[in-house]
């Protein structure tokens, strides 16, 4: 009798620990959808733009014809820039009359090779970064050019065109949120070996879509779990680190703020002759670890009394990011060591989260493989929307928006390309300067491509003619834009072109390849397509 | 066969989403801070950074918990506090 009501109970155990777990699948599942339903658009815009932001280095040079054609050898190590001709310079270009509206000459280089020095000026009376480009050997400007279509997509996926810091911090909460769906994804895909293998591409019903989305999510989930988590970090570490250190430090704001980023000094409003900026990079080689190497140089309120500057480097075979040394310039005291090699531990984890987001480390191949990657990931909001925007019976507003806010962002890149090409041939031959402008024409151009599949997207009456028509336009725009670049450069024989130049026309004419095969293959969906009326008719 | 959710269900799901969040923030907050303040990881800068590198993981896997359940009361002065206690802790802080 004991041994029937013991077996009850232990079936009656199985039964609820099954439903149990059975729950909590069916509570993932129906978040996991509408989560991925409501943040989906969002997500998908900045990972499509963080695959480009990977080659923003490279863009900016391609769309700057006087850099991209610069024949001379590279730049010497930092201690024999002249720097304080150059800062003088910007400081007469930026200053305004007084000269004392700049706050920050930042300068260096990007890669190793480069033949010159770039220069970014911060102005106090308009918040504005402007750009310029120096010969670091003799000091002299090259060029004042702004960067175009490279800014507006860096700035589109590190603020999504936001107020600073708030941009960052949404950026970052959706960073957690693809944690969040990576993570919920693998608990709720129970038969993932299965999945895995499979990958119906040529169905005609919506495995395609619901195949891709699988598989896309478990081949690269650590990386969709890494890039998640080090967005995260970027976009909230300023909120969460000031919080930490509150609590570490007890509430000794000034000891944490000290211990964090040094006790800066501030603007005094008295003016000093700047000091000589060398004797400061040489001092950093030896107060920072062996084998540092400054690239990168800041200096904060020049001509002002306060002045401090930034010694940014790195060392040989690092994965960190830049670590630095910084000096009160009119004394030369050191105010902080940061360094991401040798620091506490806590500290080179830290350092090593940038690197990893940004993929700075292993030359171009590791940003391909971040890219093939970054474009698994950005598939996975956008299969899953599609698989959404499949179910629906009728076309409404709402599916029209997020179909359009879906291919909005990269038909628009594809018109920022062509307008930065348009800028970068026109400004030479034409005789037009467009050096403070290259920003504003790429903006233009990109808000009048989104504008433009808006129209398509919203009088469409149909997902599936729009998808492949829109999909052609950006293979059509792409190809102009480097078949155009290539033949121009090409006509000009005798100067020298810049291997960038080079691979962002072979990544323009590879993304413009891949949308028109991708078109033949959408052709074969049977996505509901709706007349006037809205009503559903299957093709 | 087209399967439609209903308009009640896809509310309470939404606001289970947001209460989830809203919920995991808090618990990551109070545990980043705690860790940041108790945990044996050496000097200040460690326990600084360690806590605040651990904070959206303790974020993504208490939201993530609490998405995967459905036992705990979601309306709308539940939100209203929670809200507001969160909004207070955080500016409290930023104050202090």
């Amino acid at each position: 009798m004991n041994n029937v009501i013991t077996n009850e109970n232990n079936r009656s155990n199985e039964t609820n620990k099954t439903e149990a777990k059975s729950r909590v699948y069916q509570n993932l599942m129906k978040t996991h959808k509408l989560l991925g339903v409501s943040t989906g658009l969002i997500i998908f815009i900045i990972c499509f733009t963080g695959v480009i932001s990977l080659f923003s280095s490279e863009i900016s040079v391609w769309e700057n014809v006087q850099i991209s054609t610069l024949n001379k050898p590279a730049d010497s190590n930092a201690e024999q820039w002249p720097i304080n001709k150059m800062m003088d310079k910007a400081v007469q270009e930026f200053g305004g009359s007084s000269g004392d509206d700049v706050e920050v000459f930042y300068m260096g280089k990007s890669f190793p090779d480069q033949k010159y020095l770039s220069s970014w000026t911060h102005t106090e009376s308009d918040e504005a970064w402007h750009y310029s480009y120096w010969d670091g050997s003799t000091g002299e400007l090259i060029t004042h050019q702004e960067n175009g279509i490279s800014e507006v997509i860096s700035v589109l996926h590190m603020e999504l065109w936001l107020p600073e810091p708030y941009g960052s911090y949404v950026v970052g909460f959706f960073g957690l949120i693809l944690m969040i769906m990576s993570a919920g994804g693998i608990i709720i895909h129970r038969n993932w070996r299965r999945e895995a293998k499979t990958l119906r591409l040529d169905s005609p019903k919506r495995y395609k879509w619901s195949d891709l989305h699988k598989t896309a999510g478990l081949w690269a989930l650590p990386f969709h779990f890494l890039i998640g988590l080090t967005g995260a970090l970027l976009g909230l570490l300023g909120v969460i680190l000031i919080l930490a250190a509150l609590a570490a430090y007890g509430g000794d704001r000034d000891a944490a703020v000290a211990e964090l980023f040094g006790q800066d000094p501030v603007i005094s409003h008295k003016p000093m002759t700047a000091p000589d900026q060398a004797p400061f990079v040489a001092q950093a080689k030896k107060d920072m670890h062996p084998g540092f190497t400054p690239r990168t140089l800041m200096m904060v309120y020049p001509g002002d009394e306060n002045m401090f500057t930034l010694i940014y480097g790195s060392y040989p075979n690092s994965l960190a990011m830049d670590s630095f040394a910084k000096y009160k310039m009119s004394d030369a005291k050191p105010i902080k060591f940061v360094d991401y090699d040798h620091g506490p531990s806590a500290l080179q984890a830290y350092g090593i989260s940038v690197p990893l987001h940004y993929a700075t480390f292993g030359g171009v191949a590791m940003k391909l493989l971040y890219a093939v990657l970054g474009t698994i990931t950005a598939l996975l909001p956008a299969t899953g929307i599609i698989l959404w925007l499949r179910k629906k019976k009728k076309l409404s507003f709402k599916h029209r928006l997020v179909f359009w806010g879906l291919l909005g962002v990269p038909v628009a890149t594809s018109w920022g390309f062509i307008a930065a090409v348009s800028s970068k041939w026109l400004g030479t031959a034409g005789g037009f300067d467009f050096s403070t402008t290259a920003l504003d024409i790429a903006m233009s151009a990109f808000i009048a491509g989104l504008l433009f599949t808006a129209l398509i997207c919203f009088r469409s009456n149909s997902l599936s003619k729009s998808l492949r028509l829109l999909l052609l336009i950006i293979s059509a725009l792409l190809a102009l834009a480097a078949s155009v670049d290539i033949l121009l450069h090409l006509s000009q024989l005798s100067n020298y072109v810049d291997q960038k130049v080079w691979g962002t026309d072979m990544g323009l004419l590879l993304g413009a390849l891949l949308s028109y095969k991708l078109t033949p293959r959408l052709a074969l969906t049977t996505d509901p397509i709706s007349d006037e009326s809205g009503q559903v008719i299957k093709n | 066969m087209i399967q439609r959710t209903s308009k009640s269900t896809k509310q309470s799901t939404t606001k289970h989403i947001v209460v989830s969040l809203l919920v995991g923030l808090w618990f990551a907050i109070a545990l980043s801070l705690f860790s940041a303040y108790y945990f044996p990881f050496g000097e200040a800068l460690n326990r600084t950074f360690w806590s605040g590198l651990a904070m959206p993981l303790f974020w993504c896997a208490a939201s993530l918990y609490l998405l995967s359940r459905t036992n705990y009361p979601i309306n709308a002065s539940f939100l209203a506090a929670l809200g507001t206690a969160l909004i207070a802790f955080v500016a409290g802080a930023l104050i202090l």
